[in-house]
């Protein structure tokens, strides 16, 4: 069994008098990939923002390595130099190129010089098959191909976890495919991912551990086979059951 | 027309320019670090501080709401202390800075809450800090509405440098006043009217153009 990198415990996010996520616990281990799955509004994409300081929590530990994670903390931006993040709808920087989406944050954030960050960047472009757009702005990309831009440029970090917040749900049908199957060839060179989804074909092809969140709990968590052909609780049940279009 | 009459014209061209481009540059220097500072402060900012937003928010607002002839002549004190003298375009430099800042700061921060939110935390997700989100990602990003803003507080200060003519401010509006207004040369007073429309859609159409050329939000054709 390998190390633990990234460790949750304990917990709750409020906002007001709504609690998103109650006394929530993970540990993911080095290279591990991890699914969340459940229904909107579960707490699913909060619980990603936490994992990154984006939101603040009211109790309970993130730890990455040992470091906390602590939205307020002085710290928090070396912390998050090692946690990549992948949105639902990219958020590339419009004004910037390909390239210099890339390139922005390991230059000015991590003191890479401009021409090794444009090579590491040309090496990843080249990679997810979009060396051709690397002077393109963002706008004249398809939605495919800006999300392969953000996968790539989360890398550029040289991230020790990479989080994915259902990046595929803002896609045309069609250029799903083209993303997942970048993530695909990540979780096979040992990538540590915590992915939040709805696609479970997907999320079953890539997971190491599934996960069952809902009204800010952890019903339910195992292999991918025992969460998809044996589901023990109820919920799950009716869960996957609201995935199957068959009787 | 006599020599006479288009050398004062060119002269108050160039008096116009220096007043309107004098007071934007040095109500920029005032006016940017402002909205910046609003932005960052106000309630969705990225170190959202209330009580110092309060204070800045509520200066801006008062001074916004003092009629520009009216603060023209208010700050005539202040203005000899700084200038040496209250007129003449230097002089009325003064009161166009003093005027444009505050208006300014809120142009800038206008400009700054139509970055998109998630563009932000993109950043912020990658480890940036206050300044370089602000630097790299910010400013850069909402260059459109910047020069936008820029190019209407211009228009403005155009049209606020001609009025401080009428207080001996000096360029255009001074001649306007003096010349067709005193003395009932309507001819000299249209052509200088003729003069600043000119000028004035010169820097609307400058303005827009570059700030469509900077635009990369959008597809185009």
């Amino acid at each position: 069994m390998s190390e633990e990198i990234l460790q949750v415990s304990g917990l709750v996010k409020r906002y007001e008098d709504l609690t998103v996520l109650d006394r929530v616990d993970l540990s993911v281990r080095k290279g591990e990939v991890v699914v969340i799955v459940g229904p909107s509004g579960c707490g699913k994409s909060t619980f990603l923002r936490c994992l990154n300081g984006l939101e603040n929590i009211q109790e309970g530990r993130i730890t990455l390595d040992g470091e906390t994670i602590d939205s307020t903390g002085a710290k928090l931006n070396k912390v998050r130099e090692r946690i990549g993040m992948v949105f639902q709808s990219y958020e590339l920087f419009p004004h910037k190129t390909v390239l210099q989406n890339m390139t922005l944050a390991p230059v000015k954030v991590r003191g890479v010089s401009k021409k090794d960050a444009e090579a590491e960047a040309l090496q990843l472009l080249e990679r997810v098959g979009l060396l051709s757009k690397k002077d393109q702005y963002p706008s004249r990309l398809s939605g495919g191909q800006r999300q392969r831009v953000a996968i790539v440029r989360a890398l550029m970090m040289h991230p020790e976890v990479l989080l994915l917040d259902e990046i595929t749900a803002a896609l045309d049908p069609e250029m799903v495919r083209e993303v997942l199957d970048v993530v695909i060839s990540l979780a096979k060179e040992g990538r540590t991912m915590v992915i939040v989804t709805h696609e479970l074909a997907f999320a079953r092809a890539v997971a190491d551990r599934m996960i069952l969140l809902d009204g800010g709990k952890i019903v339910e968590e195992g292999s991918p086979e025992e969460f998809f052909e044996h589901p023990k609780t109820e919920r799950l049940k009716k869960f996957l059951e609201s995935f199957s279009y068959q009787e | 027309m006599n020599e006479q009459v288009i050398k004062m014209l060119l002269e108050g061209i160039g008096d116009t320019l220096y007043m309107t481009f004098g007071s934007v540059l040095l109500g920029y220097a005032v006016g940017l670090p402002l909205g910046i500072l609003l932005y960052v402060t106000g309630k969705n900012g990225l170190m959202p501080h209330p009580l110092l937003y309060r204070i800045l928010d509520v200066i801006s607002n008062l001074i916004r709401s003092i009629p520009f002839l009216i603060l023209l002549i208010l700050l005539i004190p202040f203005t000899r202390m700084i200038v040496g003298k209250s007129y003449g375009s230097t002089a009325t430099i003064v009161p166009l800075v003093v005027c444009a800042a505050p208006y300014i700061g809120r142009v800038v921060e206008s400009a700054l809450n139509e970055v998109d939110a998630g563009v932000i935390e993109a950043a912020r997700s990658m480890g940036a800090g206050l300044t370089q989100i602000i630097f790299k990602v910010l400013l850069v990003e909402a260059r459109t509405s910047l020069v936008t803003g820029f190019t209407i507080t211009t228009g403005l200060l155009l049209g606020y440098s001609a009025m401080s003519g009428t207080v001996g401010g000096g360029g255009l509006g001074d001649i306007a006043v003096r010349y067709g207004y005193y003395r009932w040369q309507t001819d000299i007073m249209i052509i200088t009217v003729a003069l600043l429309i000119l000028i004035f859609q010169i820097i609307q159409m400058v303005g827009m153009r570059v700030s469509a050329r900077l635009d990369h939000r959008k597809r185009k054709g």
